[in-house]
């Protein structure tokens, strides 16, 4: 598959819009996604001869797309937080108004959240994986899965209703 | 409210479905005995509702095509840039080889008549390289915007290597698209143009203004010498069919 270049422009072409959301929601900027995106299909591609079969692909490359992103939090200094665009989701113009604050409220919630938290919240919620997929993605037990998954919906809440959403 | 652990642990899963029919019964059970497990599965399920109505969100139409040209870029070998490096080792030499490289280069990419994705990459990458920094400096604010209309879409971003400062377009118009960009402060001036694809698109210079027309997918590096590290700005417009649909400004921040 490495020599394939037709297979990759396929898998690009499948994954792009959920490693770009993965991304998103764990880095709230648009342009450090697209970044890490584009970062996440190049060393998958120069890192495809050592992939397991014996695991889903895209268990894979959402593990690399975390753990980029985890490496681009750190390399953040604190005043690009305040450095951000904002990123509307798909809709119509009718819609749009009332997606972006839900998406925004959504959003700067997910970010008060540990990372650890958050990466969960966002494999299960944004990326429709199970506890299986997830302690596999994160390699942690399914125990550590639920427990952060549970805690970090009441952290979310939390943090939803202190801004007026829930 | 007060549940306990494995009251939640129940609930959780079972609006997860990840729950074994044992485990089903249980939390039936508790439903059916406990206002407060029900008062916490309500709210539980509004939360994740709320989360599944936030919706996916669309990447900038040009990154796939970006993610398959960095790839296809990481597969050749880098062009040896030591043999020149040596030749303008001195500060000042560096400066004025980048200087007149960046002009040299770009026009000759402008006068090729088989423009290389190789080429662009050269001429941006050199005057990095050339420039006496190992690595550009970011201009923090307004240092890319992103554009998504019926009419156009994808980035133009200013970046700065040592006394140059690079405006890359990565554009994707449906129409035909003029982008002015315009430079009032008189420390900017013109230093050189690069493209990507060599048909469908016309430049126009003059003091203090550059015009692209342009149509389909298309890449460009606009060179702009800057003397000094005064902040400054770059007001771009995009026109369709003579029609302005889009204003922006680009800021140049010298200390950073």
């Amino acid at each position: 598959m490495a020599g394939n270049r037709h297979a990759f422009e396929v898998l690009v072409a499948r994954y792009q819009k959920p490693v770009f959301n993965a991304a998103y929601r764990m880095l709230d900027s648009a342009e450090d996604a697209r970044e890490v995106t584009q970062t996440v299909f190049l060393k998958a591609f120069e890192k495809l001869d050592t992939f397991d079969p014996k695991y889903r692909f895209f268990s894979w490359i959402y593990r690399i797309a975390l753990n980029e992103s985890i490496n681009c939090l750190n390399r953040q200094k604190p005043l690009d937080s305040l450095d951000r665009e904002p990123v509307s989701p798909t809709g119509g113009p009718a819609e749009q108004a009332d997606d972006d604050q839900l998406n925004a409220r959504v959003q700067a919630a997910l970010m008060t959240l540990k990372p650890e938290y958050r990466t969960v919240i966002i494999l299960k919620h944004f990326l429709d994986c199970s506890y299986l997929e997830i302690s596999q993605i994160l390699d942690i037990p399914e125990k550590m899965v639920k427990s952060r998954l549970y805690s970090g919906r009441q952290l979310l809440k939390e943090a939803l209703v202190s801004s007026g959403l829930h | 409210m007060a549940i306990d652990d494995r009251t939640s642990d129940l609930i959780n899963a079972g609006i997860d479905g990840e729950i074994s029919p044992g485990e089903r019964i249980e939390l039936d059970r508790i439903l059916r005995e406990s206002a407060a497990a029900r008062q916490y599965q309500a709210d539980l399920t509004g939360l994740c509702d709320t989360l599944d109505a936030t919706g996916e969100l669309a990447p900038p139409p040009h990154l796939q095509h970006a993610i398959l040209g960095a790839v296809k870029r990481r597969k050749r070998s880098p062009a040896p840039v030591s043999a020149v490096r040596s030749l303008l080792g001195l500060p000042m030499v560096r400066y004025a080889g980048a200087f007149s490289l960046g002009i040299i280069l770009a026009l000759a990419v402008i006068s090729s008549d088989r423009i290389s994705r190789d080429a662009f990459d050269d001429v941006t990458g050199l005057v990095g390289t050339l420039s006496g920094s190992t690595t550009e400096s970011m201009v923090p604010n307004g240092r890319m915007i992103s554009v998504s209309s019926s009419e156009i879409a994808g980035s133009v971003r200013l970046r700065r290597a040592a006394q140059i400062v690079v405006i890359d377009f990565d554009l994707v118009s449906s129409v035909p698209i003029e982008i002015v960009a315009e430079y009032a402060d008189p420390e900017f001036w013109f230093n050189g143009f690069a493209q990507l694809e060599n048909t469908g698109t016309r430049v126009f210079v003059e003091p203090g203004k550059v015009t692209l027309v342009m149509e389909g997918k298309r890449r460009y590096a606009l060179y702009l010498h800057r003397a000094n590290d005064t902040d400054a700005t770059v007001d771009l417009s995009f026109f369709a069919s003579g029609r302005l649909i889009r204003e922006e400004t680009l800021h140049f921040r010298g200390a950073d």
